[in-house]
């Protein structure tokens, strides 16, 4: 689309690495700022149709194929669910955090401690999967859309 | 913001200043006849409101709204346009055109009527003894920082507290992509 354009290419193929690490910033720190997976995975979306934008179409198939994307879509959700199914073979609800402290953390040193850890660790698993199915979901709609441009 | 109605801040002036702007954008938006042009104006009026969701202390918000509503589906709008050309149709039948524009105003009109007798009612903007404040926002405020133990109260509720519902959220957004996929992607690859 913009390949024609000398200036607008060289600022956005500056700017994308920083798209992406701004991303990746806001899903690891989505329990201690504002925005979580969904703001990354949208954040990160935009970064791809950013190259798509400079490179084409067929550049960006190369790393981004509807296959890959419907698999990470498809793997966020799994991961979602399955932080969710642990809690059920000790005996917990669905989804409840805290016996994640019963796997990785002793819960004999200080009870309170490593409950508060067990939620820390369960918010950042979920947070994981939502960014990636946002992400790849934001894409596969985009591309496909793009996909049928081509094709006129 | 409750007191901020008699002595004015800057944030109170700026939310004011913005949601004049929203009204023009959306008056312009309605009348435009050119495609290229409204999805631009929608995008400007997504940066905008998302200012205003700044303003009044909501980044979560506003970051979504910038993200999504400025960037990304200003995108998906500017490739459909490369399909379909930029150029709306006019409708050949210009009377009838105008009876049902006379008919929507009023309506909308009325709308606005009944919104802003309703609007005498509600508690101020950020009081604190509102229905609101007072039971389910004041456990989240008091507990978070004991039970969950994570600084930001969005995630701990959205993650935590509502985890199951953002499951749900996530399903439904992996299926309007299978979705969107299955509708229009070509056959052959």
């Amino acid at each position: 689309m913009l390949k024609n354009f000398v200036i607008i290419r060289k600022v956005v193929s500056f700017i994308i690495p920083y798209i992406v690490l701004y991303a990746f910033y806001i899903e690891l720190n989505g329990e201690s700022s504002p925005g979580g997976g969904f703001q990354a995975g949208v954040i990160f979306a935009s970064g791809i149709i950013a190259f798509d934008l400079i490179k084409g179409y067929k550049e960006t198939k190369k790393f981004f194929s509807s296959k890959v994307l419907c698999i990470c879509a498809v793997l966020g959700v799994i991961i979602y669910a399955t932080t969710g199914l642990v809690s059920l073979f000790f005996g917990d609800n669905y989804l409840n955090y805290y016996s994640i402290a019963k796997i990785f953390i002793s819960t004999d040193l200080l009870e309170k401690q490593s409950l508060l850890k067990a939620q820390h660790i369960g918010i950042f698993a979920v947070e994981i999967g939502v960014g990636l199915t946002v992400a790849s979901t934001m894409c596969l709609i985009y591309l496909t859309l793009r996909q049928n441009q081509n094709e006129l | 913001m409750a007191e901020s109605i008699l002595n004015p801040t800057i944030s109170f002036y700026l939310l004011m200043l913005s949601s004049v702007v929203l009204v023009c954008a959306s008056g312009w938006l309605v009348f435009s006849k050119n495609l290229l042009q409204s999805v631009i104006i929608m995008s400007a009026f997504s940066l905008v409101i998302s200012l205003c969701y700044l303003l009044m202390d909501a980044p979560d918000v506003a970051m979504t709204e910038v993200s999504l509503g400025a960037c990304l589906s200003t995108c998906v709008l500017l490739n459909l346009i490369k399909i379909f050309g930029e150029n709306v149709r006019q409708s050949d039948n210009k009377l009838g055109n105008r009876t049902k524009i006379f008919f929507a105003t009023l309506l909308c009109l009325v709308l606005i009527g009944i919104l802003i007798f309703a609007g005498y009612n509600l508690p101020l903007y950020g009081k604190e003894d509102s229905p609101v404040q007072s039971h389910l926002t004041r456990y989240y405020l008091e507990n978070t920082a004991t039970e969950i133990g994570v600084p930001s109260l969005v995630a701990a509720i959205l993650a935590s507290y509502r985890g199951f519902d953002t499951l749900g959220e996530t399903t439904v957004i992996l299926i309007a992509g299978i979705a969107v996929v299955l509708i229009l992607a070509r056959r052959k690859e």
